[in-house]
């Protein structure tokens, strides 16, 4: 297993200084000026699976082909701050091939999310760019086309075997454990992962994990319910956290809002 | 005579004075329904929604100028059973005048109660859709997207069908397209689901559709519905048509235009045309 090098931190920047980090051909550029920061953005339309890189710029590139943005201030810092943060809508994950999850089982499945590079000015808790390696589908989660939930959407193939995940470091992995306290089988056709309300933590070998989310699924009044709880992930390696939530679940509300997160 | 005049002067200044009193009513008054209906928009009391703020911004103008009028008549001297009893005499035959506008103001009511929109909206209302940007007691404001002001009557805004563009948070767009008769549909349609998974603003649910709409007169007409949030909408079917455009190029798949053969006979060949 290839061990990934930390790509967010803090960062130290010199003037005129232009720091790229890169997946393969992705890429996302940083330079700093004396009264602003320019941050390119160049994007690929298939995802890669190398590691990140931070390199600088090479001479002869221009990233004319590249997405500008630029950010002022009165005088840069010699510092940023970079930041990994999972995706800022919940996520409907949709497994390659339907399962069944029997009566009273409870299974554990893996499945990989897409990370956002959060790029902080020191002292300042508003990113001042906040960009995904590889943006998500748009999707829609709900029992409607009136009532529901913008999320995006993420293919998968729901690993049960922890050997068989790849470290990646543009993504991260969220263990969900789904019990069914119902009579009958549990068809589990996609899920609605709530990702902005879980933390990010990073382990020994660089691999990102979220939360861990446990499902308890169940039938109340006729409806199917969705009990949902969210700890530390539990995994054999020490895990270091490195990002927040996006949002401040409060876990009661958090729990009686959501009706059911499997379909 | 001294006497009468005194008498006249002193009426006078009571008048003077009931006036500069119900005067001094009405423009604090004025100034008081001000402060306090901005305060609603100033500090939004139960997160409530612009067209909530503005109802109850008016609703406490108006209640408190209502007050204040009475209280300046009162002033003046006016007996208000008595006003209040012509005003309804008054209100029949203002009623029979102003037909229209009444029409308009129980209608103006009526939507809202029913707000089957709010000011922000996105409206078609027969020919004119835009954005709302006032529900009055007589009229809806509109700005249409070319920037032209439209005020719909409340009472056109009842009778007519009104379509909320902007009601749900996703919208579908219905991509018309014709292909040749000699193409292959399955192809069409693998390449228009690829185009689908690959636009980042096209929801992957619900799935896109895709219809076989019939046999036009000169191509096979197909219905390719994506769905988008309501703000990407016009973003993601402009792309759509261009990628569509795009691929079909690529893929060597004809988009027809209308085609008239003309035959001259049974089994005729080409008609030969010479130059001289």
């Amino acid at each position: 297993m290839n061990q990934a090098q930390p790509w967010w931190g803090t960062f130290k920047f010199d003037m005129a200084e232009t720091k790229c980090w890169r997946v393969g051909l992705r890429t996302i550029a940083i330079k700093r000026d004396k009264h602003e920061w320019s941050v390119w953005n160049k994007e690929t339309p298939k995802e890669e699976t190398k590691l990140i890189t931070i390199t600088p710029k090479g001479i002869h590139e221009t990233f004319k082909d590249s997405d500008l943005k630029r950010y002022m201030t009165n005088q840069t810092s010699n510092i940023l701050m970079i930041e990994p943060s999972l995706a800022d809508r919940s996520m409907t994950v949709r497994p390659a091939k339907s399962f069944v999850i029997l009566p009273e089982q409870e299974v554990q499945v893996y499945v990989s999310t897409p990370l956002w590079m959060t790029i902080l000015l020191p002292d300042s808790e508003i990113p001042i760019a906040d960009i995904p390696f590889w943006r998500p589908s748009d999707s829609w989660f709900g029992p409607s086309t009136m009532h529901g939930d913008i999320c995006y959407s993420k293919n998968t193939d729901a690993k049960t075997d922890r050997s068989k995940l790849e470290t990646r470091s543009h993504r991260a992995n969220s263990i969900i454990t789904i019990k069914n306290a119902h009579d009958e089988p549990l068809t589990v056709e996609r899920m609605s992962l709530p990702v902005p309300a879980l933390k990010l933590y990073v382990d020994d070998t660089g691999m990102f994990w979220t939360d861990e989310v446990s499902i308890l699924q169940e039938v109340e009044h006729n409806k199917p319910i969705s009990h949902v709880r969210h700890s530390p992930p539990k995994v054999k390696s020490h895990i270091v956290r490195v990002s927040e939530s996006r949002e401040l679940s409060a876990k009661a509300s958090f729990l009686s809002t959501l009706i059911s997160l499997i379909d | 005579m001294l006497e009468q005049f005194n008498l006249s002067n002193l009426f006078e200044a009571i008048h003077f004075v009931a006036i500069s009193k119900a005067t001094l009513i009405i423009v604090v008054g004025f100034f008081v329904a001000k402060f306090l209906s901005n305060l609603v928009t100033k500090f939004n009391i139960a997160n409530m929604t612009n067209h909530g703020q503005i109802l109850l911004k008016r609703g406490i103008f108006y209640a408190i100028m209502i007050l204040m009028s009475m209280s300046a008549l009162r002033e003046l001297g006016f007996d208000l059973s008595v006003i209040l009893g012509a005003a309804g005499i008054l209100s029949v035959a203002i009623g029979f005048a102003s037909q229209t506008s009444a029409s308009n103001l129980i209608s103006g009511l009526f939507l809202m109660m029913e707000r089957p929109f709010s000011i922000g909206d996105v409206i078609r209302v027969e020919q004119t859709t835009g954005e709302v940007i006032s529900i009055d007691l007589l009229s809806v404001k509109i700005r249409t997207f070319d920037n032209l002001y439209v005020r719909v009557p409340n009472e056109s805004m009842i009778k007519t069908q009104v379509t909320t563009l902007t009601r749900f948070p996703i919208r579908r767009a219905d991509l018309l397209i014709g292909i040749a008769y000699k193409e292959d549909i399955e192809q069409v349609k693998t390449l228009l689901a690829q185009l689908a998974d690959n636009n980042s603003l096209c929801l992957s649910e619900p799935i896109p559709l895709f219809i076989l709409k019939g046999f036009g007169s000169s191509s096979v007409d197909i219905q390719f519905s994506v769905w988008a949030k309501k703000e990407n909408f016009l973003i993601l079917k402009n792309e759509m048509y261009q990628q569509i455009k795009e691929a079909f190029d690529n893929n060597g798949i004809e988009i027809p235009f209308p085609h008239i053969s003309v035959y001259a006979g049974e089994a005729s060949k080409p008609v030969a045309i010479k130059l001289t």
